[in-house]
């Protein structure tokens, strides 16, 4: 739903009203990206999602309508979600663990560990191949755009998307319905 | 081994985009620190004091029961335009009169007395956009009347949005930015129709 160019101005404005509107119809999505990005951990997910809203408000004179304002906040979400994941040294393990490409070496534990939701198997995914796949496959970056956001180039990108998504697959196994799969074929199951 | 498709994941990936999972932020928290840091200006958060509901409610009345009045005083001497004319602003003389001529008048809640400052509001911008188009006034020359009104109500819309930046709540300035606009249309309808034949208004 595009947002109304006059509820923006009252905003700017420094309307309370106009400015808690703005929140209550973005949070939802604004809030599970810094959630995703944030790899479970709740507290911390907490706190960068308050400072993404800081800034997002921070940044509203600023917003010219080129892009929806959605897919403007957004932008500015996973910015500062990386930029705050970086400051705690999360991003920096993340940009390490995707130079050395160590990112597909698998612990015993994930050998035999089988996933029931895509947010389970994410969490037993390194950190750089889960930002990459999060950013690319959930929040629709291209490769180029995660290079420039992790520091990285973007054929490493997809070298990590594709490690991560095999491992994905692998992992959500359990999802792929029996009787689908001995006619080979198979299906979601649903969630 | 069992593998999910690509396709498979391809839409699991597509439903966690949709997902939505609890909220991070709470607005309590979040709008302290921003009144901290000078982004909520001034308190915006609805007052209900008497004083102040009186005075919107006041100014509603004077808005509405104006205009109605300023669509009589433009229709007279022209007692069979005004006949048809008296249906079509009925609504706002109604609404004017509930609100202004009913003292018991009453309100259950906030939201039914937006509801009914909003309907007049409504109301009145239709009957003024109405009456506008109806105007058997006009003189030979209409075409720079109109022209003339345009660049009044250009400014008036100029002036009220300005006015809606330090005031975006106001109904008043509300009203009047919505009136103006609605008789910009009109003014325009009539401008289009009254231009030489094998002319047509292109831009304003």
């Amino acid at each position: 739903m595009p947002t109304d160019q006059l509820l923006l101005r009252r905003a700017i404005n420094g309307d309370e009203r106009a400015l808690r509107q703005i929140w209550v119809e973005h949070a939802p999505h604004i809030d599970a990206v810094v959630k995703r990005l944030c790899d479970g951990d709740p507290d911390l997910a907490a706190d960068i999602a308050q400072e993404v809203w800081i800034q997002i408000f921070r940044a509203l004179p600023g917003y010219r309508g080129d892009s929806q304002f959605g897919t403007w906040a957004h932008r500015i979400a996973v910015n500062r979600t990386l930029n705050a994941l970086r400051r705690v040294r999360r991003l920096a393990r993340i940009e390490t663990d995707i130079e050395e490409d160590t990112a597909f070496v698998e612990i015993d534990s994930d050998r035999t560990f089988l996933a029931e939701s895509i947010e389970q198997a994410m969490s037993h995914l390194s950190p750089g191949a889960r930002a990459v796949f999060v950013l690319h496959d959930i929040e629709g970056f291209t490769h180029e755009e995660i290079g420039a956001e992790l520091g990285i180039t973007s054929g490493g990108s997809k070298s990590q998307l594709f490690k991560a998504r095999a491992k994905l697959r692998r992992l959500l196994a359990p999802l792929v319905s029996e009787s689908a799969a001995g006619m080979g074929r198979s299906n979601v199951a649903p969630i | 081994m069992l593998h999910l498709s690509e396709e498979e994941l391809n839409i699991l990936a597509e439903r966690e985009r949709n997902r939505s999972g609890l909220p991070l932020t709470s607005w309590e928290s979040l709008s302290a620190q921003l009144r901290e840091e000078g982004i909520i200006r001034g308190d915006v958060t609805p007052r209900k004091s008497r004083s102040d509901w009186w005075m919107r409610a006041a100014a509603a009345v004077l808005l509405v029961s104006g205009g109605a009045l300023a669509g009589r005083a433009t229709v007279q001497g022209k007692p069979e335009a005004a006949s048809q004319q008296t249906v079509a602003i009925e609504p706002s003389v109604s609404t004017a009169a509930s609100l202004a001529g009913n003292t018991t008048v009453s309100f259950k809640s906030e939201d039914e007395a937006w509801e009914v400052l909003n309907r007049a509001g409504a109301d009145y911008q239709r009957a003024s956009a109405f009456l506008a188009a109806k105007d058997q006034n006009a003189p030979a020359d209409s075409t720079s009347v109109y022209q003339a009104r345009l660049v009044a109500l250009d400014a008036m819309t100029s002036a009220s949005r300005k006015a809606l930046y330090s005031a975006p709540h106001d109904p008043v300035i509300n009203q009047y930015y919505l009136a103006a606009q609605g008789a910009r249309e009109a003014t325009l309808r009539q401008l289009s129709t009254s231009l030489p034949s094998g002319t047509k208004l292109v831009k304003w």
